[in-house]
């Protein structure tokens, strides 16, 4: 045997275990996720969750908007924010050092006057330039803070900072949010009597394509272009399958920036969001589980599998790959940032299998798989493996990749069953047959670009500042 | 009398409408608060019941909207709530609220409510 | 090799299967919304027949009078479940005769026999919560022991909906359950509990006594809630003994229940206290002094300004404000008011009091 065939052998090995016990675990977390879906729905039909919005015990909350040259919306959605009934409710918005004139309708919408307001700097933030409140009783709860452009991480501590409620509520200020969406983000933490429930998330969905009339979702639509209905997809697969078998394990990693529920006195605690990184939505969750892991305190992150809140995807290749680059710098930065908790069986179950699945399973899948595909391709070439195995393999976890899409369009219309018409359903059944084809390559080919530039410069966030933070969160699983 | 029902939920809403108009009232029909409000400005009622949460827009807003919009026409409102905690009646009545009927409601003791308002345009 | 070609095929025929799947749902459920409005048509009129009886003030005597065609859907459970829902959406909002001839319809209609059959032999713990739940929506008393053993059941959503039941159905005497419960309260069913209390006249009922010394510390939390909510005064001294308790939140909900019921002396208690407790009740001490506590406690509480948490300093400085707003110039003489945190925050409550 030449020492050529032996490298092949080795490799392919390597591959074909890979490929193997990935196919595994999504199939554990597909079936592992149903009960839990199905769980909550048949409680939900047992909530009202109306008793929550008026009681005088429900628990106080904060919603956290960082805004950033956001002025063509603005006073429309805070309008929607501020019409969200919730009786021990406050709501900042944080202008983050915008150019454009937000502050200025700001003040002229909701008639705010600047007040000396003490700002307890628990966590290091830029200068905050003043704390506005309005006159009229009716908007008694906004609170809008000016401060110096630093990142949607440093504005959302600006408003930790200023949020005198026990939990926080950190959300994209274009995003749409479902009547209730606050009310069930807020229930888990009443929920549990053993655990401290230090964080809770919801669904995100992709509103592409939706009616949307004053800052309200009014029709539910399918996008009619290619990617946001691959996003579609990819979000339906991400949170109603992994968000909720993560969560059923109580190994979950992330809660979406764009709409997730936060114990405010932990997050004070760990020292708030994190401006080094770009995935600093998933980095908080992690500190915040390591924090208590390392008190040895019981708790828990929960997630919902309702579709709290809707947000526009982007729709163009170059947006989205540079979305793509940064979710992938944001995980590998998280994952070296913790790296102490690697099998590390000191951190239970967090250590031992949610970050070495991130690990093995989010990091270093697109770079096996880029990898993989390119040696594969030379063996090939030069004839040291055959045809018919390279197209096999891919043929295999392709195929495999359509039957876990259809699955989660399956439980989608069990479930939830957002897109009523057939036709809809079809044309994401079509979506999930295009996508291995003519997405999949693009997400790998994002997240290797996302590998090149953070090791060519470490870090590219003074480049975030500028470029604000008008794209939706993380929907990787 | 012209009453506009904002109210989301639909046997409720059914209720009140079949009460009113065998009250012999015109009686508009709004399911969201977007929509009540738009109804107020097209057929400006003599007299609004509304629901405190409903899509879109509040109850309490509602009210809000209607002090600042028709400051000089008096349009009395009825709030009609499942919440009937102290703190949301008495931010209703602050903002302007004219009565405040807790859920579940009497649709005879509403019959009587409405009548006293009438009465007082009467007048 | 052959290998992955079969498996290729295997998921690929699995893919199928759950497409065919879906569009047979989908055929089936779009069939069942048509019959669905139909029914429900029918059934929204029974019951608007019921509510606008020909009698307003009075319930009949004679049964709804109910068409063959009705008679004949009534065979069907899908009908009688979408009915049952609307009966008790209707019940839910209405009161008064109309809900009183609502309740006639249910009986008439032998729908609480159903609702007992599935509570006696059904297995599934949502069944028989539903049904636990639609007996006491409509007030259907006869099945309280059935209930009661309920609400210590080991599955969380039964034994939730049985004690509301009870105190739906018994008041404040159903809350004679507390007395037994092994399973913790969560803060959840709490609200739900006083919430369905909060729709009954108050009344003068017993038992927090013994409840605020339950093995239960979720049942003493809810008991020092229940005393603060109804004002029970008697009950200061048990109350009182609470303060000490080792569980910080039992502790916590002990000082938010003597705001509500203090007298001369508990300014003076909580004050004491507050060396003792975690930062989280120091706050909540402070918070509370703002309603109880008199101009003789302002200088204890200006000396609790000596200490590192500015949030907690706030909170003091609030309540040294409200107690008597003269004495912000007593705090601006103090050495540390000119310079940062205080004086920043001395600022912020002088625009709060304006």
């Amino acid at each position: 045997m030449s020492w050529q065939s032996i490298v092949v052998d080795t490799f392919t090995n390597i591959i074909l275990v890979y490929s193997l016990v990935l196919l595994s675990l999504y199939i554990f977390i597909g079936l592992y996720s149903i009960g839990e879906v199905r769980k909550h729905l048949l409680k939900n039909s047992f909530t009202d969750y109306r008793a929550l919005a008026s009681s005088s015990l429900a628990p106080s909350i904060s919603i956290l908007a960082p805004a950033y040259n956001e002025g063509a919306n603005i006073i429309e959605n805070v309008r929607s924010l501020l019409s969200i009934y919730y009786n021990n409710l406050e709501v900042i918005i944080i202008n983050d050092g915008s150019k454009d004139d937000s502050l200025e309708k700001l003040i002229k919408a909701y008639s705010l006057c600047k007040t000396d307001h003490f700002v307890n700097q628990q966590i290091q933030t830029k200068a905050v330039r003043g704390v506005y409140k309005s006159s009229k009783k009716i908007y008694r709860k906004l609170i809008v803070v000016d401060k110096e452009n630093g990142g949607k991480a440093d504005a959302l501590n600006v408003g930790i900072n200023i949020s005198q409620k026990d939990y926080i509520v950190c959300i994209d200020v274009d995003c749409i949010l479902e009547q209730d969406a606050l009310l069930k983000l807020a229930k888990p933490f009443l929920e549990s009597t053993k655990h401290r429930i230090i964080a809770t998330g919801g669904v995100i969905r992709i509103a592409n394509g939706c009616k949307i009339e004053d800052g309200r979702l009014v029709q539910i639509n399918l996008p009619n272009e290619f990617l946001p209905r691959v996003q579609t997809l990819e979000y339906i697969r991400a949170f109603l399958l992994g968000r909720m078998a993560w969560s059923r394990l109580n190994g979950l990693l992330l809660i979406s920036g764009a709409f997730g529920a936060f114990d405010r006195d932990i997050v004070v605690k760990c020292g708030g969001y994190n401006h080094n990184t770009v995935g600093e939505d998933m980095e908080l969750v992690v500190r915040m589980r390591r924090y208590m892991e390392e008190l040895k305190l019981p708790y828990k992150v929960r997630f919902i599998p309702d579709p709290l809140c809707w947000t526009e995807a982007p729709a163009t290749f170059k947006i989205l790959g540079r979305q793509r680059n940064r979710w992938t710098r944001g995980t590998i930065e998280t994952l070296q940032m913790h790296k102490v908790m690697f099998f590390n069986p000191k951190y239970g179950l967090l250590g031992m299998l949610s970050y070495p699945y991130w690990f093995f399973f989010e990091f270093l899948a697109p770079i096996i798989e880029f990898v993989g595909m390119i040696c594969f391709l030379l063996f090939a070439l030069s004839g040291l493996t055959n045809w018919r195995f390279f197209f096999g393999l891919l043929a295999m976890v392709f195929s495999f990749g359509i039957m876990y899409s259809v699955f989660a369009i399956l439980m989608e219309v069990l479930t939830y069953n957002q897109y009523k018409r057939k036709k809809d359903i079809l044309r994401l059944v079509l979506t999930a047959l295009l996508e291995p084809f003519l997405f999949h390559p693009f997400g790998v080919w994002s997240a290797i670009k996302g590998n090149i530039d953070l090791l060519r410069k470490k870090n590219s966030w003074g480049e975030m500042t500028r470029q604000g933070f008008t794209t939706p969160k993380s929907a990787k699983n | 009398m012209k009453i506009l029902i904002a109210e989301d939920e639909e046997i409720t809403l059914k209720t009140l409408e079949l009460r009113l108009k065998r009250d012999g009232h015109e009686v508009i029909l709004a399911r969201d608060g977007r929509e009540a409000l738009s109804k107020i400005e097209e057929h400006s009622p003599d007299l609004v019941i509304s629901d405190i949460m409903m899509p879109y827009v509040s109850g309490l807003e509602i009210i809000a909207a209607i002090k600042e919009n028709y400051p000089d026409r008096k349009i009395p409102i009825i709030i009609l709530s499942g919440m009937g905690q102290e703190d949301t009646v008495l931010e209703a009545f602050q903002l302007g609220a004219d009565d405040f009927i807790t859920k579940p409601f009497s649709p005879n003791e509403l019959t009587v409510r409405v009548r006293r308002f009438d009465m007082m345009k009467a007048k | 090799m052959i290998y992955f070609e079969v498996v290729t095929l295997i998921f690929l025929g699995i893919a199928f299967l759950m497409i065919c799947f879906i569009m047979i749902n989908l055929t089936i459920r779009k069939n069942r919304r048509k019959k669905y409005a139909k029914s429900k048509l029918m059934a929204d009129l029974l019951i608007r027949n019921a509510i606008f009886s020909e009698h307003d003030d009075a319930v009949t005597d004679e049964p709804f009078p109910i068409t063959g065609r009705t008679q004949k859907m009534l065979s069907n459970p899908h009908f009688k479940r979408l009915l049952t829902k609307e009966l008790l959406a209707a019940k839910n909002n209405i009161s008064g005769v109309s809900a009183l001839n609502l309740k006639k319809l249910y009986i008439q209609l032998n729908l609480d026999k159903d609702a007992e059959e599935r509570l006696r032999n059904c297995k599934k713990w949502h069944i028989k919560a539903k049904a636990i739940q639609e007996l006491g929506v409509m007030e259907q008393k006869e099945y309280l022991n059935k209930i009661y053993r309920c609400t210590n059941n080991k599955n969380e959503l039964v034994r939730m909906e049985a004690q509301t039941t009870i105190v739906k159905l018994y008041g404040f005497e159903g809350l004679r359950f507390l007395d037994i419960i092994s399973y913790q309260l969560t803060e959840w069913q709490q609200i739900k509990l006083l919430k369905e209390l909060s729709q009954l006249p108050p009344e003068n009922f017993s038992g927090i006594e013994k409840w605020l010394k339950s093995k239960n510390n979720s049942v003493i939390v809810f008991a020092l809630k229940l005393a603060r909510n109804y004002h029970r005064f008697e009950l200061y001294e048990q109350v009182v003994e609470c303060l000490t308790h080792e569980m910080e939140n039992i502790r916590l909900e002990t000082i938010y229940t003597l705001e509500k019921i203090y007298n001369a002396d508990t300014a003076n208690i909580l004050l004491e206290r507050y060396e003792h407790e975690t930062l989280k009740n120091q706050k909540t001490i402070v918070n509370v002094l703002q309603n109880i506590a008199s101009d003789e406690n302002i200088p204890t509480l200006i000396n609790f300004l000596e200490q590192g948490d500015n949030d907690l300093k706030r909170m003091i400085v609030r309540t040294v404000a409200n107690i008597n707003p003269a004495s912000i110039f007593q705090l601006k003489e103090l050495p540390e008011a000119n310079s940062h945190p205080l004086s920043q925050i001395i600022k912020q409550i002088e625009g709060e009091l304006i």
